[in-house]
């Protein structure tokens, strides 16, 4: 190389700074794995002081599952099999923690090509690792959602479509059904599946009756909150009142109205909970489908099992009333 | 856990503690035509019936709540009991020195007369033979 001497120092130095001053992590490394040369970038990312980080050797800060690898691809990179290789792998930093890196290792050769040592770069990527981590628990835990809906569905089709029912009429309960199963899903979605609020439960699950006719429902009652559970059963259930109550109860004639209220009682140590959908100025009714058909079944059997209590229909000669009773310790969620 | 004349258990436990998919699949049963379905929805109402009914077949859901079944699959595993999982999980930690087929959720009709009327359960692969 024909350099003036000045310039030759001029660019060895570009090529220090390049060297120290890089964003990733850097190191020239023998082929035994000792540390000639680190910059601060690597010191910063492993947690040891150069003079420390000289003292040892890759191998002691890989994490063990990782070293082979590593160790077969530096092989393969010293017989000049491949020209580089790059890898994720695990660091142990100084504190004991594990860091996740990517690193890419390539070779320095003398004039004669002979392998001298290994220059490598050294990207933290922990948290991108820890990113993915996230997504992949997001995406098992969706997955297990989707499974569990589909079931859910499953059983609604399979009580709503009986041998003796009309076909036409349980499709469109069916449809009725996923159409409040959606509902709520939607509103467990925005409280990010945390639960949800029993009022707004029951609001989403009224709103479409509620188009028809706002001033005949009364809705009242204190904040408690659901499971997701308890508020997809609930809203389920409330739909299935609803409609019954449209078709044959109150809401079928034109005085009929329905209140629909809970409270939370407390009661030594423990909180009662009462959730009541009462019909006044409506015909006697009872749940058309008989008992084994899903509203009844839903009303009687599911929503107070979801609940741990007990439930109610009663058949009024002013209308249908059903009162759910859950006992829970004190300020729990149902 | 043989089942030589492959027939229809008469006393079947559910392990659930979805309601309404436990209503299914006692409606389900029972009109296979299995005498008795009891359900369990937690683990302790679970393990006190395992202790006091003599069950001959079970279908454990594997996550309950907080809780999860692994108890119950070891009573009946003591008891000479069948049983098999069902979960909308893989089958992660039904790996805990127990083994038996598991079902994913939704189950389906035919799994389901398949299990219960199963020859023989093969516990190192979770495998279910048939005679036939």
């Amino acid at each position: 190389m024909l350099h003036q001497r000045g310039v030759f120092h001029q660019e060895a130095g570009l090529i220090d700074a390049t060297f120290e001053n890089a964003a990733v992590g850097m190191a020239h490394v023998s082929f035994q794995g000792r540390w000639l040369r680190v910059n601060e970038k690597l010191l910063d990312i492993v947690g040891y002081s150069r003079e420390e980080l000289l003292q040892i050797t890759f191998q002691d800060i890989t994490h063990p599952d990782d070293l082979d690898a590593d160790l077969e691809q530096l092989d393969a990179l010293i017989k000049g099999d491949i020209p580089a290789y790059t890898m994720e792998k695990r660091y142990f930093h100084k504190d004991g923690g594990l860091i996740w890196i990517n690193l890419t290792v390539g070779l320095q050769r003398d004039e004669d090509g002979e392998p001298l040592f290994c220059i490598s770069a050294i990207e933290d990527i922990t948290e991108r690792k820890a990113n993915e981590e996230r997504l992949r628990v997001l995406v098992d835990e969706l997955n297990h959602r989707v499974k569990n809906t589909l079931a859910t569905v499953q059983a609604i089709a399979h009580m709503s479509f009986r041998k003796d029912e009309p076909i036409a009429d349980a499709r469109a309960e069916f449809t009725s059904r996923l159409h409040a199963l959606s509902g709520a899903h939607d509103l467990l979605t925005e409280e990010k599946w945390m639960g949800a609020d029993i009022m707004s439960v029951v609001d989403r699950a009224l709103r479409a009756f509620r188009l028809a006719d706002e001033t005949r429902f009364h809705v009242a009652g204190p904040r408690i909150r659901l499971s997701p559970r308890a508020a997809l059963t609930l809203a389920m259930a409330v739909n299935e009142l609803a409609t019954n109550a449209v078709k044959y109860g109150a809401l079928s004639v034109p005085d009929g109205s329905v209140q629909i209220a809970w409270g939370r009682f407390g009661k030594e140590g423990v909180d009662e909970i009462v959730f009541k959908w009462i019909e006044s100025n409506g015909p006697e009714v009872s749940m058309p489908d008989g008992s084994g058909g899903f509203g009844s079944t839903l009303l009687e059997r599911i929503l107070p099992g979801d609940f741990q209590g007990e439930a109610e229909l009663e058949y009024a000669p002013t209308g249908l009333r059903y009162t759910l009773t859950a006992i829970r310790p004190r300020s729990a969620d149902i | 856990m043989a089942n030589p004349q492959n027939l229809l258990p008469e006393k079947v436990l559910i392990v659930e503690d979805e309601f309404m998919l436990a209503v299914m699949l006692q409606d389900i049963l029972e009109t296979l035509g299995v005498r008795q379905v009891s359900h369990a929805a937690t683990l302790a109402d679970a393990l006190d019936l395992v202790a006091r009914e003599p069950f001959d077949f079970a279908f454990l859901d594997i996550n309950l709540g907080k809780e999860n079944s692994i108890p119950v699959a070891r009573a009946l595993a003591d008891r000479d009991i069948r049983f098999v999982f069902a979960s909308g999980y893989d089958a992660k930690f039904v790996a805990e020195g127990i083994s038996a087929p598991l079902l994913r959720k939704p189950l389906g009709l035919d799994e389901i007369r398949t299990v219960l009327t199963a020859s023989d359960f093969d516990t190192q692969s979770g495998r279910i033979s048939r005679i036939g």
